[in-house]
């Protein structure tokens, strides 16, 4: 089982296309795969067209985890189940505070899972650098990090390498690729020629902004299902691709 | 969490027909068709299929990957396997897999083993989906009926294996799920389809998990010489029959080889069975075992012989002889394996006649009877073989007379197979000791005829070469001397190497004289 969590404490960022787009692509070559949304609006539950749940999700995590497998749903998709999102989730960080082992729950809720059989579970993080990020920071193998390339969303990848540098070794590997990129801006193009110079983990597809994305909401899908041959269909799949070549598909051992 | 479901219909009910009652009745929803290749690999020796694991490459609409899975019951090692088990794109057949990291984590599992296609099958899957209310999918199907082959599959046939229909539950959908199993086992009468390699394998014939060169029987050493030898004789012809499908088929030439192994060990037994077997018996199934062995020789020592100068552009049209040679012998051979000899052979040996005087010897009476003897043979044979490489002897052999090499080579193996055949009537390492010096005999003895069948090989393909350039004629003539050069040295170090044997051999016909259930005297 791998966990790719893709995180980014900025919201508006594309965390959430791009977990549903990268979870469908795992799921369509033949990966058993769950997404877990762990974010209070719950837009990747949206996406796949599976009901909210109203309450529990909290309690799931800290106190009762042994009842989180029967809170997935199938998806459209073979192969594809979701956790869904839950309102109460914007309470996690308090019930977190209360239980012990704090930062470890959401690792030990995924130990739970392993007899379900997931080759692949991607976790779409909401917005925080709160104590739900450090249990994401312990849970996760592998952080994909989407980042506006303007200059506030660089400064919020800054703040990510200084959280977790004090994890020390314990830290998570971190995969950064550009989102939401508009090759017409001047400033898009110096930023992500910039942080490429900067740094080895950015991976060279981008994903640009467009309309596609946008009309996710409106089928209820991955870009992949209504515009296959779009731009942003095969900017997803080339990512996807460099998560294969990566090897963070495979399992961890 | 509810598994997926695998029925096979009645017998008579068609594609059309499950088609009709899925769209109809139950209300499911057709989905775009794929077309499923899956090819099954396991190593020479069926190492996964023992350990309850399925090596599956499989090709999908475009979409191709390979994965590891559990095949029935869950034992510890499969456990062990499954957590390092990758499923992983890989485009290709699995033998062209690049030293990737999906190798690395084979390897351990397959021993060192190279993979190799067993099964395949083909086949258009029909899909369908149920839908609730929501327009949401709840309980998946297919609809498959597929055409197995063994491979490679050029010229063999293709078998069609009953439909199976598949339904995937889809999670929080349980109840949907196990109406819709229950509603077409009520109306299609179906019954649980066997796993798609069982299937596949079965209907062509090839035998899964059987380890195809395991030889050894338990003998019991108060049991009779006879019944030992029945139970020997027995698992001889399981041992050809498991290995019958690859070589008819190509697979691998380990087939052959274990083919040959056989045939000469069992010859060894049946030589041994002297006063055991009813000597008319015995002499017939000599006789068949020999006419086989003949047949297989000269393929497996022209296999050897390819593969060895395989890729020297000098030695090309020497190749091009031996490949219609082989092609010739192979084809003698495959004759024989089809046909009626090898059938009478596999039936002599499962039904072998006691020899008629009462003898009231036991297994262990017959194996301390006969090693030493053949201990005996082997040294005598060594004796003169030593004695001929010595310069006043002259050449080893001449004229019509066996090579005494040659004949020592031969003694030593029957040595050693029978020493494997009665191997469990012995504790635990008595004879280790002859086992070890046996092997370094085995070894010298190995290079000298590998060099003298290339001198042969050569000096006869050369004959039908006249018309080659004479480039070519003078490498196959500094080849031949190579390889007589090679079998000489070989004939030097033969002495020596038997040394172990002559010193000890006191001690050994000892040793093999005391089996369990003897007395030490």
């Amino acid at each position: 089982m791998s966990v790719i969590a893709i995180y980014n404490s900025k919201g508006g960022v594309g965390k959430t296309a791009a977990t549903v787009n990268l979870g469908y692509l795992a799921a369509y070559h033949g990966y058993r795969t769950l997404v877990w949304d762990l974010d209070p609006q719950g837009a990747a539950t949206f996406y796949f067209r599976v009901k909210h749940r109203l309450k529990g999700a909290p309690l799931a995590l800290t106190t009762r985890r042994d009842r989180i497998g029967e809170r997935i749903r199938g998806t459209d998709f073979d192969q594809l189940d979701v956790l869904p999102s839950d309102r109460e989730l914007r309470n996690i960080d308090i019930a977190f505070d209360a239980a012990k082992h704090r930062t470890g729950r959401l690792r030990r809720v995924l130990d739970e899972l392993g007899p379900e059989g997931y080759e692949l579970i991607f976790i779409d993080c909401p917005p925080s650098s709160s104590l739900l990020a450090e249990n994401i920071f312990a849970a996760a193998d592998v952080l994909v990090v989407p980042v506006v390339p303007t200059t506030l969303s660089v400064r919020t990848l800054h703040q990510l390498d200084e959280t977790l540098a004090e994890l020390g070794p314990r830290r998570p590997e971190v995969l950064v690729f550009f989102s939401m990129a508009d090759g017409r801006k001047n400033l898009h193009a110096e930023v992500m020629a910039q942080l490429r110079q900067e740094r080895h983990d950015v991976v060279a597809t981008v994903i640009p902004a467009s309309t596609d994305i946008e009309l996710m909401g409106s089928h209820r899908a991955p870009v992949g299902v209504f515009a296959p041959t779009g731009v942003a269909a095969q900017a997803y799949r080339a990512l996807w691709g460099e998560l294969v070549a990566r090897g963070y598909t495979e399992p961890t051992l | 969490m509810v598994q997926a479901v695998a029925l096979v219909p009645s017998e008579g009910v068609s594609l059309a027909d499950i088609d009709a009652l899925l769209t109809g009745p139950l209300g499911c929803r057709r989905l775009a068709a794929g077309r499923i290749v899956r090819t099954f690999y396991d190593t020479f020796d069926g190492r996964f299929y023992r350990a309850g694991l399925v090596v599956e490459h499989e090709l999908l609409d475009g979409r191709a990957w390979l994965r590891v899975r559990r095949l029935g019951e869950t034992v510890a090692l499969v456990q062990a396997a499954l957590a390092q088990a990758p499923l992983v794109q890989v485009a290709g057949p699995v033998s062209g897999l690049a030293d990737s990291r999906v190798r690395q984590i084979l390897a351990p599992a397959a021993a060192g083993r190279a993979l190799m296609a067993l099964v395949r099958t083909e086949g258009e899957q029909l899909r369908y989906s149920t839908i609730d209310r929501l327009e949401k999918a709840n309980v998946r199907v297919s609809v498959m009926a597929v055409e197995a082959q063994l491979i490679p599959g050029t010229g063999n046939p293709r078998y069609l294996l009953e439909p199976v229909v598949t339904f995937s539950p889809v999670r929080g959908h349980d109840a949907s799920f196990a109406a819709l199993v229950q509603a077409v086992e009520l109306r299609l009468g179906p019954r649980p389809a066997a796993d798609p390699l069982l299937r596949a394998s079965g209907v062509v014939g090839l035998a899964l998990g059987v380890d195809p060169s395991d030889r050894a029987v338990a003998l019991l050493p108060q049991a009779s010489a006879f019944s030992a030898c029945v139970g020997l004789l027995a698992r001889a012809a399981e041992v050809l029959e498991a290995n019958a499908p690859g070589l008819v088929n190509q697979l691998d030439e380990e087939f052959l080889h274990d083919i040959r192994v056989t045939l000469r060990a069992t010859r060894a037994v049946v030589r041994a069975a002297r006063g055991v077997l009813d000597p008319s018996c015995g002499e017939q199934l000599a006789q068949e075992l020999t006419a086989l062995m003949d047949l297989t020789s000269p393929v497996r020592d022209l296999d050897v012989l390819s593969a060895a100068w395989a890729g020297d552009p000098a030695l090309a049209p020497l190749l091009e002889v031996l490949a219609q040679d082989h092609e010739e012998c192979l084809r003698a051979l495959l004759d024989a394996v089809r046909g009626v000899a090898w059938v009478e052979l596999l039936a002599h040996l499962r039904a072998p006649r006691p020899a008629p005087s009462g003898q009231e010897l036991t297994a262990s009476g017959w194996a301390a009877t006969v090693l030493p003897v053949e201990l005996r043979r082997l040294h005598g044979a060594a004796r003169r073989a030593d004695r001929a490489q010595e310069p006043a002897q002259g050449s080893a052999a001449s004229g019509a007379e066996e090579d005494p090499l040659h004949r020592t080579r031969k003694q030593a193996k029957r040595l050693r197979y029978l020493l494997d055949a009665f191997d469990s009537l012995y504790p635990g390492q008595q004879l280790d000791g002859l086992r070890r010096a046996l092997k370094t005999v085995q070894t010298v003895l190995g290079d000298y005829q590998d060099a003298t069948v290339a001198a042969d090989a050569i000096a006869q393909a050369g004959g039908r070469l006249r018309g080659a350039e004479p480039a070519v004629l003078i490498e196959l003539g500094r080849r031949s001397e190579a390889a007589r050069a090679d079998a000489a040295l070989a004939a030097t170090r033969f002495g020596p190497a038997y040394e172990a044997i002559a010193a000890r051999r006191h001690r050994f016909a000892k040793r093999l004289a005391q089996p369990r259930g003897m007395s030490q005297a």
